[in-house]
């Protein structure tokens, strides 16, 4: 029931009408930037002669942001779009350090920021059951390297082009696993090294593990902790006045502590 | 005395200097947004604001619950006249990172939000609920000894006073929680944050070394009081902190080195960069020099030998707290970041407001024990 992206980089002809499309539709202000930014949800980035990555937040199935942010102002939707809501936010920017791929950017020239990033065309489109802007735009005026849809029939498709053209493409689909999976998913040309488009956004040091887990495991030790701890101060309290207690009743006082002292002198 | 009194003078500028400045940074901020203000960026979003501010300034005010379970649940009584000054600086300490936070909250009015709106998988939803209800139980520990100069207070202190020591376990039990979250908040950047710096342990690492931090505080709170306002505190009580601190830090070290052996990250040690040598800097400072100062007999029974390994201390933890959330940060940031002036004066401008409320709180209320036998 997810809706995703997949963005086949072979096709891309660095046109950029996705960017296009996507400041209409979301109504960023500005031109078509270099940078994601508070104006750019998405931009294209040429990794050499004619290959071009197109960055945007890739709606991860888990997505880190969400997990981090104190209020739940971002969100990830039954749909699969991860969606930001203002009037929750606090400005703190824990989803824009915590991110894997940097994606959330903030509006720093604002006396009160907002927290900007693609929402995958939610309540425009996704909603009524659209396609998002920029892969419709991708498919009608551009090389069509966006596509839209399912995740599950994405991944298939990917699947399917990557065996029928083995030359063409690196083995394994970008963002299928990934930190758990994510919503936007790419394929890249065989002919260009994977490390070059590590610098750009498809990091290769991330784990298959969703990040999220990575705290969920210590916080989730805190009904455990809480409990156990409490029983042990409580129990030490109660055995240091006790031994004050029976010591002062056998004559003996209690100045354990000024033998320190000594040392000390 | 006249030497004393240019002396004060001289603070007392510095002071003002700062404060200027301070409210300068804070229009800028206010009017013109935090891209003005700061050197922060979509590439570099936490800077001194959290670093220091937040992540340092709640692991300095440690010494609250530290001090209070040494003397009420270890019953340490000896340790008794230094509750006071230290439930004192905690509550303003924990005061302190909730105003500050302000600054740094592109929606500082909505600060409350993590109270209303939940999201307990986040480590900073917990940490705003532990920092807010500390802050509480900070507060009726420090009126229980404070307002029973007032007629009108007597019957709550006294209840304040009965249930003492179920505040002493609570402010243990929250402490625990929310100085081990400042780790957690890291946990969650595995592949930003610099290997010498991550581990999965950093909620253990801090919420431990959150105690060394705590009697490290005591011992330059109390060198500044002995400084300033001429109260003095015995120093082998003082010894004994900083020995108790080095116990704590060289437990730490050893836990967190065996990680770094485990997880096969010695060779960061001898690179060479810049952050094998940030890391060197923050051994020396914060584990070498306190523990040689303090297995040494000589100068461990001088005053100036433990306030010397209380500051080494406080530094050193300092530089690892930053180092935490600035240096190693930077290594996946692929940016540089140092903070603006604005950035700096605004947090400087809060440490000069605490020394102030400091020493009117010594003047208006008893928080030495010795003060209080004078007057009975
Ligand atoms: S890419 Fe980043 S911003 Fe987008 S859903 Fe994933 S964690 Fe959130
Ligand atoms: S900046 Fe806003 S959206 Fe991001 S983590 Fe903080 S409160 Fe959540
Ligand atoms: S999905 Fe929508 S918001 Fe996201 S980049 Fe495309 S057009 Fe912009």
């Amino acid at each position: 029931m997810s809706k995703a992206m997949l963005i086949d980089i072979t096709e891309c002809l660095g046109c950029g009408v996705c960017a296009e499309a996507c400041k209409k539709e979301q109504h960023l202000p500005g031109k078509v930037g270099e940078e994601l930014n508070y104006e750019n949800y998405t931009v294209l980035k040429e990794v050499e002669e004619d290959v071009y990555f197109r960055n945007l937040c890739r709606h991860c199935v888990e997505p880190t942001c969400a997990s981090v942010c104190p209020v739940g102002a971002l969100h990830k939707t039954p749909e699969g779009p991860v969606v930001y809501d203002y009037e929750l936010c606090i400005g703190c920017r824990y989803c824009m350090m915590a991110c894997p791929f940097n994606i959330p950017k903030y509006e720093w020239h604002k006396p009160i920021p907002r927290i900007r990033k693609c929402i995958m065309c939610y309540d425009t489109r996704i909603k009524k059951g659209l396609p998002t802007a920029c892969a419709e735009a991708c498919q009608n005026e551009g090389g069509g390297a966006t596509h839209f849809g399912e995740r599950k029939e994405l991944l298939k498709m990917a699947h399917k082009r990557i065996k029928e053209n083995p030359d063409k493409y690196h083995p394994f689909v970008y963002g299928e696993k990934e930190v758990g999976g994510t919503g936007v998913m790419f394929l890249i040309p065989k002919n260009v090294p994977l490390e070059k488009f590590a610098g750009v956004g498809l990091k290769r040091d991330l784990p298959n593990q969703p990040l999220p887990e990575l705290t969920w495991n210590v916080l989730n030790k805190i009904p455990i902790i809480v409990p156990v701890w409490a029983t042990f101060l409580t129990g030490m309290w109660w055995l240091n006045n006790r031994k004050i207690e029976v010591e002062e009743n056998n004559g003996v006082k209690p100045e354990k502590n000024e033998k320190e002292d000594k040392n000390g002198n | 005395m006249e030497i004393k009194g240019i002396k004060i003078t001289f603070w007392k500028i510095v002071g003002a200097i700062i404060l200027i400045l301070g409210a300068i940074a804070s229009f800028q901020r206010f009017f013109y947004g935090l891209g003005a203000a700061t050197h922060l960026s979509d590439k570099f979003p936490w800077g001194l604001w959290v670093g220091f501010d937040v992540i340092s300034g709640v692991g300095l005010a440690a010494g609250g619950f530290t001090i209070t379970a040494i003397v009420y649940i270890f019953n340490l009584k000896k340790y008794h006249c230094i509750v006071k000054p230290t439930v004192l600086t905690a509550f303003m300490g924990y005061v302190f990172v909730g105003v500050a936070l302000l600054w740094d909250l592109g929606k500082y009015f909505d600060i409350w939000h993590p109270l209303v709106y939940w999201n307990h998988h986040s480590p900073m939803f917990e940490l705003a609920w532990c920092v807010s209800t500390y802050t509480l139980v900070l507060f009726l520990e420090f009126s229980s000894y404070t307002l029973d100069k007032f007629k009108w207070f007597k019957k709550p202190v006294n209840f304040l006073k009965g249930i003492y020591i179920l505040l002493v376990i609570l402010g243990v039990l929250i402490s625990t929680l929310h100085q081990s979250s400042l780790g957690t908040i890291y946990v969650i950047v595995p592949e930003k944050l610099y290997p010498l710096w991550y581990s999965k342990l950093l909620p253990v690492y801090f919420f431990f070394t959150s105690i060394g931090a705590g009697l490290g505080m005591t011992i330059v709170e109390s060198y500044f009081s002995w400084r300033a306002l001429k109260h003095e505190i015995p120093t082998p009580i003082l010894a004994n902190l900083a020995r108790g601190m080095v116990v704590i830090q060289l437990t730490y070290f050893v836990a967190y080195f065996e990680d770094l052996i485990v997880h096969n990250k010695l060779h960061y040690l001898f690179d060479g960069t810049f952050y094998s040598k940030m890391w060197w800097l923050e051994f020396i400072v914060w584990t070498l020099i306190p523990t040689i100062i303090v297995f040494n007999k000589k100068w461990i029974i001088k005053r100036v030998g433990v306030f010397v390994a209380g500051f080494s201390y406080i530094l050193g933890f300092l530089l690892n707290r930053l180092n935490v959330s600035t240096t190693a940060m930077e290594y996946s940031a692929k940016a540089h970041y140092f903070p603006s002036w604005q950035e700096v004066a605004v947090s400087a401008s809060f440490v000069v407001v605490m020394f102030i409320i400091f020493g009117l709180a010594v003047k208006y209320f008893d928080i030495f024990e010795e003060e209080k036998k004078n007057t009975n």
